[in-house]
């Protein structure tokens, strides 16, 4: 019974070990298949506000975590 | 089956590359086992997780193939995602010194101190050798299964790429390992997380795209192009990153006298 929770927490682990960061980038995906699916917006700039928003979350969560002290 | 090889040698490459470096840390705890408690229990925890992961990627496998394409794409698209993003933030941080880079000769001599302190083996079986065995080929195969289904979620054929790059990562760490019988910390692990976490952010959001149902511009060589920006923005945060570490922590702001 260890093992396997062991091996839940080893799965979850691999995807996420902030939640912060991992509920803004799942987030965001919700937030570009809403528009994807409600707004008449041209398909190739929902990828790159897809592809934009993804790396402000990731130069957020970096910097956050830069900023915490060692 | 019509393979386009814009997908296929990145999507083999992203397969090799990240099986690679999942292989390095479990060979460095099972060198650790097989020296230090001996090479049958060693052996047999290792066999005994491979036919355990066999067994769940026949069984559940061909299930993926009766799901709706584009629902796989942005399910496993989206957990690639996460997987990936965490994987170059952690790489990032790596190479700017805020946290530490990761150390194979440190994890084997921490891995070989922890398994000699395990006591003495107990009956005919070491069961603390098959089980530690067990389970480091069981965590780290089943990130590469994950990786190599999530890598390939584009199609049948793109599924047997990234298992080929699984397979040959596979077969060159059992050859570097059984002749040199030591960690591989000759593998540039850290440089290898680097791109692998950007060629996994790459395919994630390309998956995610596509399971939106949105259109990449260029369609596959996107794939590329979102490759190419990860890496020019992970490269922008590093000295960004390192710097800002170095202010936060220096005596004047954290008042230190």
């Amino acid at each position: 019974m260890d093992f396997l929770k062991t091996v839940f927490r080893e799965l979850f682990g691999l995807v996420v070990d902030d939640v912060g960061f991992a509920g803004a980038t799942v987030g965001w995906i919700g937030l570009v298949w809403v528009l994807a699916t409600f707004m008449p917006l041209p398909t190739p700039w929902l990828a790159a506000l897809l592809f934009g928003g993804l790396c402000l979350i990731l130069a957020e969560s970096v910097l956050r975590r830069s900023g915490e002290v060692r | 089956m019509v393979i386009q090889w814009t997908q296929a040698w990145p999507t083999a490459l992203a397969g090799f590359l990240a099986s690679l470096v999942e292989f390095v840390e479990a060979l460095t705890v099972i060198l650790a086992v097989g020296a230090v408690r001996g090479w049958r229990g060693a052996l047999t925890g290792t066999a005994a997780a491979l036919a355990v992961l066999l067994a769940i990627v026949v069984m559940f496998g061909p299930l993926l193939t009766r799901i709706p394409l584009e629902d796989v794409q942005l399910v496993v698209g989206g957990l690639l995602l996460l997987f990936g993003l965490r994987w170059l933030r952690k790489a990032i941080l790596r190479a700017a010194g805020v946290i530490p880079l990761h150390d194979e000769v440190a994890a084997y001599d921490k891995e070989t101190s922890n398994l000699r302190g395990a006591g003495p083996r107990n009956g005919h079986w070491d069961t603390v050798a098959v089980a530690a065995a067990f389970k480091i080929t069981m965590l780290e195969g089943l990130e590469v299964v994950f990786i190599v289904i999530a890598v390939g979620a584009g199609g049948t054929g793109l599924l047997v790429s990234a298992a080929a790059g699984a397979v040959a990562a596979l077969l060159l760490v059992c050859a570097l390992g059984i002749v040199l019988h030591r960690p591989l910390a000759m593998v540039p692990e850290n440089h290898l997380k680097f791109v692998v976490g950007v060629l996994l952010a790459a395919f994630g959001t390309f998956w995610v795209g596509e399971g939106i149902g949105l259109t990449w511009p260029g369609s596959d060589w996107s794939i590329l192009g979102l490759a190419l920006g990860f890496l020019a923005l992970a490269g922008l945060f590093v000295p960004l990153s390192r710097r800002r570490a170095e202010v936060l922590a220096s005596p004047v702001l954290r008042k230190v006298p």
